[in-house]
């Protein structure tokens, strides 16, 4: 019979953060554990794998307790049944493809389901690596033999820890197809951690969405992404903030001179407004650039003092989402980790948001 | 012609004291690797205390606890009916803890590192802890081995200053190479002093050499 949830309730401790989190997770299909980097989905997985014994809490696979606080249990990894892939693959380095292969073959659980090695190599397109050693493979090709041997172990459910992290965009494309042949052809129930919108609306059933070591929802896919403004096909930087002033200065050339607490933004507008007339602007955060002192020489007019309120991890890891103080009112600004790292950027710093476009928002 | 059964005596010392720190020294460097315990740190000075001891001091404590009025050597003299001081099992006991440092150490460095990731991934392909050990962590450390073994067996050929203090010195019992050498220089007796130097020297010239051989031609571990 097979397992039909993954129960979980933990609590613990590390040297940065807290992990406090549960969860019922359906054995069918592909989860996504879905969040900023530092937001413990590393953490979550390796305590499901049993990596990390928690403080306090309990996890129930199907009808096994894996782990327990009152009355303490505790299953090691090796008796779980777990197949875990890493970012980096893990393949042994003293053994070669095929010896990796074997190797978790022969500990394979002869009791479980699973499907004949000649399937899985050929699934995994395997066939002209097995004799080659684990370092001489590409990033690619490291995670679909990691991909395999996991497979071979005939394990009960499927850990995926960011598989496609450690690889540059075009190798991404070419490894994504291989995970949907994974869900569709061995269908093992998978939790599958990434940061990436488009990984997870591509592959993942459902999603847990975790920020600061909590789950902060879960549910279908489309839905928690849409919740969050993170539909799949749409660019997650459509993030934008709404600020709210009253405009300044009638209309002159077609421009429009609002007040948002000290400042003064000019926007463009066709349409006729009172001074005085409160109204409410919209502003994408990625068309806010931020600079430590007043630009001069450039054409952005648009520049507000601001004051840096929260630092946050973008859902590409490229970038990063700033949250900016202005005059009481938050402004999103989402800048590359580069530009964060060059300008110095801290909670508390004084800067200037550089706005360049800005809508009226009914 | 010198004497070669202390040379004879030297290679049994060395043999016998590897094998003892290579049985004690490896779930000792695996528990110093993987350990988050706050007594590390001390565990760890106590195992390097050997590389900046005199002998001499080791030596000293060494014959006290081994004498037969301390419970050590009381409970040696029962068990055996004979001192174990001026026996070869003090010599044994004397170069185990003064090469101590030298099983330890490499193979402490062997198991940090990659080792231990490699442990987890052999865990969620299912291998028990003693299986994954002996399956990844011992090849991926083999590099490790080598060298500890090798810098044990040579220090302990090199050993002078503990196997003089609780051996003493004689032949065929105790009697070891480099506590040879030196009577032969206290007797003037320089020709067998010079053979029985050259032969150490090569040997333990040979030996190191084999160690740097070996971690010039392979990788960290050994492919199966």
């Amino acid at each position: 019979m097979s397992a039909s949830k993954l129960d979980f309730t933990l609590e613990a401790k590390f040297s940065d953060f807290a992990l406090n989190a549960a969860a019922s997770v359906p054995l069918s299909g592909v989860t996504a554990v879905f969040g900023p980097s530092g937001s413990g989905k590393t953490s979550l997985l390796y305590v499901i794998a049993g990596f990390i014994r928690p403080d306090t809490g309990r996890i129930t696979f199907g009808e096994e307790t894996w782990l327990n606080t009152a009355p303490r249990a505790w299953t090691p990894t090796h008796k779980r049944g777990v197949g875990v892939v890493f970012q980096d693959a893990q393949l042994f380095p003293h053994l070669s493809v095929r010896g990796n292969l074997d190797y978790a073959r022969k500990r394979a659980d002869q009791s479980a389901p699973g499907h004949p090695e000649p399937d899985i190599i050929a699934a995994m397109d395997l066939t002209a690596l097995l004799d080659r050693d684990p370092q001489t493979l590409s990033g690619g090709e490291r995670q679909r033999v990691a991909i395999a041997r996991t497979l071979l172990t005939r394990p009960r459910l499927l850990l995926l820890d960011e598989p496609l992290a450690a690889l540059d965009t075009a190798r991404k494309g070419d490894l994504l197809p291989f995970l949907e042949t994974l869900k569709t052809q061995f269908a093992v129930p998978t939790l599958y951690v990434s940061h990436d919108v488009d990984e997870v609306s591509r592959i993942a059933d459902r999603v847990l969405m975790m920020e600061a070591g909590r789950i902060v929802a879960s549910g279908r896919t489309d839905e928690v992404l849409s919740r969050f403004g993170l539909e799949a096909g749409r660019n997650p930087y459509e993030a934008a903030s709404i600020l709210h002033g009253e405009v300044d200065i009638a209309s002159e050339s077609g421009l429009v001179a609002v007040r948002i607490g000290d400042a003064v933004l000019w926007l463009a507008a066709d349409l006729h407004l009172d001074p005085g007339t409160e109204i409410s602007i919209k502003v994408p955060a990625r068309d806010v650039a931020i600079a430590l002192e007043r630009p001069d020489k450039i054409s952005i007019q648009n520049m507000i003092p601001a004051k840096v309120s929260a630092l946050r991890e973008a859902p590409r890891a490229a970038f990063q989402s700033v949250t900016l103080d202005v005059g009481g009112q938050t402004l999103d600004s989402i800048i590359t980790r580069k530009s964060v790292q060059a300008l110095g950027l801290k909670t508390g710093c004084n800067v200037f948001a550089l706005i360049k476009s800005a809508t009226f928002h009914a | 012609m010198p004497d070669l059964s202390s040379l004879w005596l030297t290679a049994r010392l060395a043999f016998v004291t590897t094998l003892v720190l290579l049985i004690i020294g490896t779930p000792l460097a695996w528990w110093l690797a993987q350990t988050r315990s706050r007594f590390k740190p001390a565990i760890e000075a106590i195992v390097a205390l050997p590389l900046v001891l005199p002998p001499t001091v080791l030596g000293f404590y060494l014959l006290i606890a081994m004498s037969p009025n301390s419970w050590l050597g009381g409970f040696w003299m029962q068990a055996t009916g004979d001192t174990l001081s001026f026996s070869f099992a003090s010599l044994v006991i004397g170069s185990v803890i003064y090469s101590f440092p030298f099983m330890i150490q490499p193979l402490q460095a062997a198991f940090e590192g990659p080792v231990k990731q490699a442990m987890q991934t052999a865990a969620s392909l299912r291998a028990s802890p003693v299986d994954a050990f002996v399956s990844v962590a011992m090849p991926m450390s083999a590099r490790g081995f080598v060298t500890a073994i090798v810098l044990s067996f040579a220090h302990t050929l090199g050993e002078f200053g503990v196997v003089l203090m609780v051996g003493g010195n004689i032949p065929d019992r105790t009697r070891v190479a480099s506590i040879e050498i030196y009577e032969n220089v206290e007797t003037l007796n320089y020709a067998d002093a010079h053979s029985l130097s050259l032969i150490l020297l090569v040997v333990s010239f040979l030996t190191l050499l084999s160690v740097f051989a070996f971690n010039r031609k392979f990788p960290a571990h050994v492919r199966l």
